[in-house]
């Protein structure tokens, strides 16, 4: 009688096991420990007037999925298990962008966008600004972006998106956030600084 | 009242003195949570920046306050932190990473006056020495891209404090 049961309990653990985290499976971003990036900033990023007047462009959109993470700017770096090549992670995000608040892209269409930070090459863990976070799929952001010389965008640095607490498009307008950065446009306060153009634009 | 007791009253009022300013001049320390300095209070850096110049302003700023915590690296030792250039068209013209590396944009960096990289590069390598942003119109460690060449008082006791983490 003692063999059939203790067959089934070593069945059960195995099965636990295999299904198991703890055996090195995979495990979510969400999970995975932050390396904080600290930085100098043009303008106070703590001034939505500032954030508004010095971004190229600021619109509401849609994220529609998280397509692939880049690696810039690689340096060797030394550890005490030798030498490492560290890059700057960036995730690319297909999005549509519903409203224009700064600027004029193109809307209904997806496009791609490029987020600083990410997971690093080894995936061990996550690169963020302080009191920033990645994009969630499926929810809508209130984005401060940036043109780059080749025509893409870039969204960089603390409070350069914020999510909008809506569950559907016709909530955006009377939410307080959307309020506030369209008052931010009316108060904004530009930087004189070498500007490009989006090739997403409209 | 015996000369004894004269003494203690005046030692008594000079602690409590004491007592009041210490804590008011560190008050405005900010400390960001994490730093680069080693288990030896070292910060060994390398780098291939162009903008070496405002590279050594830096560390000699924070060394004229604690000298020899900043060094620059050597075969003897593994490098801390790691200093090299970047280009992106955004707010950022500088940026350190507890990863071990600063890195200087040169988007901003190629136009601003030497006085405005020897203050964002001394601010950077605060972000290294453990040090958070504070709001003093004179300190190196407020954000902005200004011309500061010298560290505030709050910079230097941020700094001390720091200092007692490493």
């Amino acid at each position: 009688m003692k063999k059939p049961f203790i067959l089934i309990m070593l069945a059960i653990t195995f099965i636990i096991g295999a299904c198991s985290n703890e055996t090195g499976g995979p495990i979510g971003k969400n999970q995975l420990p932050i390396m904080k990036l600290a930085g100098s900033f043009s303008i106070n990023v703590e001034n939505i007037n500032e954030i508004v007047g010095d971004a190229d462009y600021v619109f509401v959109a849609n994220v529609n999925s998280e397509i692939e993470t880049i690696y810039k700017n690689p340096v060797v770096i030394e550890t005490k298990y030798g030498p490492k090549e560290v890059s700057d992670p960036y995730t690319k995000y297909s999005i549509t962008i519903i409203d224009n608040i700064k600027g004029k892209l193109k809307k209904n269409t997806e496009l791609e966008i490029l987020k600083r930070g990410g997971i690093t090459q080894d995936r061990k863990s996550i690169v963020l600004y302080e009191h920033d976070q990645l994009l969630e799929v499926g929810k809508l952001y209130i984005i401060a972006a940036y043109a780059q010389p080749d025509g893409s965008l870039l969204i960089s640095g603390p409070n350069s998106s914020i999510v909008l607490p809506v569950t559907n498009n016709n909530e955006i307008a009377s939410s307080s956030e959307y309020k506030k950065y369209k008052k931010a446009f009316e108060n904004e306060i530009k930087t004189d600084r070498e500007r490009f153009k989006s090739s997403y634009e409209d | 009242m015996s000369l004894s007791t004269k003494i203690s009253v005046f030692v008594s009022i000079i602690s409590i003195l004491i007592a009041l300013i210490v804590p008011s001049s560190v008050v405005n320390a900010a400390l960001q949570g994490w730093h680069l300095v080693d288990s030896g209070k070292h910060l060994d850096w390398d780098s291939n920046t162009k903008y070496g110049t405002s590279v050594n302003n830096a560390v000699d700023l924070w060394n004229g306050h604690k000298p020899g915590v900043i060094r620059p690296d050597s075969i003897w030792v593994i490098e801390d932190v790691f200093i090299s250039d970047f280009y992106e068209a955004s707010t950022t013209m500088a940026v350190t990473c507890s990863c071990g590396s600063i890195k200087l944009n040169d988007y901003h960096y190629a136009t601003m006056t030497a006085d405005q990289r020897t203050k964002t590069t001394t601010h950077e390598f605060g972000h290294a020495l453990g040090l958070d942003h504070t709001f003093g119109s004179k300190d190196i460690m407020q954000q902005g891209k200004l011309s500061i060449t010298r560290l505030s008082q709050t910079d230097k006791d941020s700094y001390d404090e720091a200092y007692l983490t490493y």
